[in-house]
């Protein structure tokens, strides 16, 4: 006696998206902060992708990639401003946004392959996250966010096909090697996911740690040198004019 | 001596280039990764600046870095020790803050340009600020005040700037916590907007209010008799990791917070008496935000004034994120506390990278002489080859077409022919302008005396709430027309849109949309040596509209930065109700035209 799995509509559906499916509505349910995050995260994910877009324009020659570049930069574009609007229209306060450091993908050693690899690396960022918004599409979320994914998810189907004709384009017919970098940039990216992971996990380490430093040096410390924590006034302009001085 | 500046950690990260005393470069990293606010450490910001000047990093004399990073850490942690045991949360954000990024800064830096530590140095916050300020302005001798939210232990500070000595004084502080920006930003967090973004909402819904809280706020930032002030920090939580640093003493006083979503009904381009009746709750924000607004200009005014009596210089420089109050600075200049009045076109700290390198050059080698060049447009300049070159391979752009080819004379034509038709022209031309304001070469124009133009903006271009006005840029010549002999209109501080300034009611239809509803604007005073082109366009306007100025708001859409390639404004303008694009002598309009 196993479980049925394909009688609740799960068979062949990878761990990862089976947890999206299943507790994202229950996470975003009693967490609105985590919702709100998530819708965030997706707007920013979208302009990340339009931006590496338009990096790439400004370094490639050939005017019709250039245009390739420009529309789906364009349209990843209009996916985070709709994401920000379906934000805006559920929170009642601003979001504490934190900009992220953006990373170029386009290598910058102008090789003849960095285009490709990019390529590449859009290609299976396009898949994925394509595969990821049919999951967000069909799980049990708001009417709206899944409306939004479900329109989106159609753009995003255009992006990946774009893409890879640009990389047959570029690779000629050399199916073998788009195969290999492709995997190559699969494989990257499931280590930029398992990294992701362990720093959250160190993040959660260190916040122990500190924590029993907070509460095991910063008791004694405390009692020693409140007075001294805060420097008075004339203090503190005289400590910045002995920088000054001292250069 | 070429010196890098360098911004970062906190918001508005920037890089700026500084060769033998001059600023060759100066850019926000926003500009280039289209992140509003853009903290992280500018590394494009940084490479655009050594390509302008043809320098590799290892041709530098120095980098300064515009704060203390070890003087700021020390000054969050003791600030969470000090409220041992409930700080917790604080303590764990500031450890982990200088784990991953404040101690490592100039490890950060050398890795990133590739130069030995050695190079690096710390140049104190409020420094840079005070530095930026004085150093661009046409002053050999000033007093300088520099009002911030808090850099290392510091939250304003007073200092003197003397060229021929080479050397910039302190003469007083403000310690951390008692900031004005801090709180400033606490009420523009009260009244839904963003934190660090939302401060020129706070200021534009003043203008809707009456100041009836004036006496409480008063209680909250109190002139201490000696040219300082303090604050009473038990209405705040400032290290609180969220939009909201406020106690339950504060909405004790003042009320619960406003709904980020809730749409505030003013409008700046209706005449008070035409003002739609709105609820007393939602009146309640404007009178709150009134309240802060006078508080912040008595706060400053009662500063200026002591500075002035413990200096004795005529002049005052200011810098500083206040400083981007156009409001107070105008009643700053307007008070005649000081006989000049200069703030810097980036006072924020999107300017404390080219403060850092200014400071820097001019302790080591100073020359004693006032750069009569300072300009404004230190950023990136670009061709538009690569938009003609794609435009027409682009499906979405099937309905624009290219009206005039690399020919600027006839542009301006062009593009003054369709403003003084109604059309929304997005203008962009040479570098890129330093700091928020648009100052004309990437801006958004329109005929200021059509208001359905200008709600189009609001609405179709820019995404933006009706209560907020829009600036306008004035040909030099056309000065004294518009704001009489008021003094704040003719300082240096209204040169870039630092200052706000009311118009003169004779003109005042004729710039209806782009005047607040208590009758002032920003002005932009374009000068034909800073900016010719738009000089030469507002000179076209005129002799088909009769005044010599345009309504000018920056060419980026609601919580994107200013754009700043050709690419990125035919990205802005596909996607939004903008009308004509003119790209340096490139115009393209859109088919209904």
């Amino acid at each position: 006696m196993g479980i049925n799995w394909r009688r609740w509509g799960i068979a062949g559906t990878r761990p990862r998206h089976l947890l999206i499916r299943l507790l994202t509505p229950l996470i975003w349910q009693f967490s609105e902060k985590r919702k709100f995050a998530a819708l965030q995260e997706f707007s920013d994910t979208e302009l990340d992708s339009g931006w590496q877009s338009l990096y790439t324009l400004d370094r490639v020659s050939s005017p019709a990639t250039k245009a390739e570049l420009f529309q789906h930069s364009l349209e990843e574009f209009y996916h985070a401003r709709m994401f920000a609007d379906l934000l805006a229209s559920y929170s009642n306060a601003p979001l504490n946004r934190v900009a992220f450091a953006r990373e170029c993908i386009l290598r910058k050693d102008n090789s003849p392959d960095a285009l490709l690899e990019f390529l590449a690396q859009v290609y299976v960022g396009e898949s994925e996250i394509n595969e990821d918004f049919l999951v967000y599409a069909e799980a049990n979320l708001d009417l709206p966010i899944r409306e939004l994914f479900q329109r989106i998810k159609k753009d995003e189907e255009g992006h990946e096909e774009v893409s890879w004709a640009m990389m047959l384009g570029y690779a000629g017919a050399d199916a073998g090697r788009l195969r290999r970098l492709i995997f190559r940039k699969r494989l990257a990216h499931a280590w930029k996911r398992y990294v992701s992971f362990t720093q959250v996990l160190g993040n959660f380490m260190l916040s122990v740690q500190l924590t029993l430093v907070y509460f095991l040096i910063g008791a004694p410390f405390v009692a020693l040198f409140r007075r001294r924590l805060v420097l008075s006034r004339q203090e503190q302009l005289e400590i910045l004019r002995r920088q000054l001085e001292q250069g | 001596m070429k010196i890098l500046g360098l911004s970062s950690n906190y918001h508005d990260a920037s890089a700026a280039l500084v060769v033998d005393g001059k600023l060759i470069a100066a850019a926000a990293e926003e500009r280039f990764t289209l992140q509003k606010h853009d903290p992280n450490f500018p590394v494009l910001a940084a490479e655009f600046c050594l390509k302008r000047a043809g320098l590799s990093a290892e041709e530098l004399d120095c980098i300064a870095y515009h704060e203390n990073p070890n003087e700021k850490f020390s000054r969050t942690l003791s600030s969470s020790f000090a409220r041992f045991p409930f700080s917790l949360p604080t303590f764990l954000k500031s450890m982990r803050e200088a784990i991953t990024g404040g101690f490592w800064v100039r490890n950060r830096i050398s890795a990133a340009l590739d130069v030995h530590p050695n190079k690096i140095i710390y140049v104190p916050h409020h420094c840079s600020h005070a530095a930026h300020s004085f150093l661009t302005s046409p002053f050999d001798e000033a007093a300088i005040m520099t009002l911030d939210a808090a850099g290392e232990w510091m939250c304003s500070g007073f200092f003197t700037g003397h060229r021929r000595q080479k050397k910039i004084l302190p003469v007083g502080i403000v310690p951390f916590p008692h900031s004005l920006g801090l709180v400033y930003s606490a009420f523009t967090g009260f009244l839904g907007f963003k934190v660090n973004d939302g401060e020129c909402s706070t200021m534009a819904l003043a203008a809707f209010g009456q100041p009836r809280f004036a006496a409480e706020i008063r209680k909250i930032i109190r002139l201490t008799g000696d040219g300082g002030y303090e604050i009473d920090v038990s209405y705040f939580d400032f290290t609180r990791d969220d939009s909201l640093p406020i106690t339950r003493k504060f909405t004790g006083i003042f009320g619960e917070p406003r709904a980020h979503s809730e749409v505030l009904p003013f409008d700046c381009l209706k005449d008070p008496a035409a003002q739609p009746a709105v609820p007393t709750e939602v009146q309640r924000y404007a009178d709150i935000a009134a309240s802060i607004q006078l508080v912040l200009e008595e706060t400053i005014l009662s500063l200026a004034a002591s500075l002035r009596s413990s200096t004795g210089l005529p002049k005052l420089c200011l810098s500083g994120g206040v400083a981007l109050n156009c409001v107070a600075v105008g009643k700053l200049a307007d008070s005649g506390i000081f006989d000049e009045l200069y703030v810097p076109p980036d006072p924020g700290d999107g300017g404390g990278a080219a403060g850092a390198a200014l400071f820097q050059h001019f302790r080591a080698a100073g020359s004693g002489e006032p750069d009569q060049d300072f300009s404004p447009y230190q950023g990136e300049s670009y061709d538009e080859e690569d938009v003609l070159a794609i435009l027409p391979l682009l499906p979405s752009a099937g309905h624009v077409k290219v009206a005039v080819k690399r020919d600027f004379d006839a542009a301006v034509v062009f593009a003054a022919e369709a403003l003084a038709g109604g059309k929304i022209v997005g203008w962009l031309q040479d570098r890129f302008e330093a700091g928020p304001r648009a100052l004309g070469n990437r801006s958004i124009l329109a005929d200021p005396s059509n208001v359905a133009t200008a709600r189009r903006i609001s609405a179709r271009v820019k995404r933006r709430a009706s209560f907020r006005p829009y600036a306008c840029s004035v040909a030099s010549d056309e000065l004294e027309r518009v704001f009489g002999r008021r003094k704040s209109a003719h300082s240096l501080a209204a040169r870039w849109m630092q200052s706000s300034s009311e118009v003169d009611g004779s003109v005042r239809a004729q710039l209806r949309a782009a005047i607040h509803v208590d009758g002032t604007t920003r002005p932009h005073v374009c000068t034909e040596e800073l900016n010719p082109r738009l000089h030469r366009l507002l000179g076209e306007f005129k002799a088909r509209k009769g005044l010599g100025a345009l309504l000018n708001t920056s060419f980026n859409e609601s919580g994107m930065p200013i754009v700043a390639s050709p690419v990125n404004a035919l990205l802005m303008f596909l996607r939004t109700d903008m009308d004509v694009l003119v790209l340096n002598g490139t115009v393209l309009v859109k088919e209904e035209i």
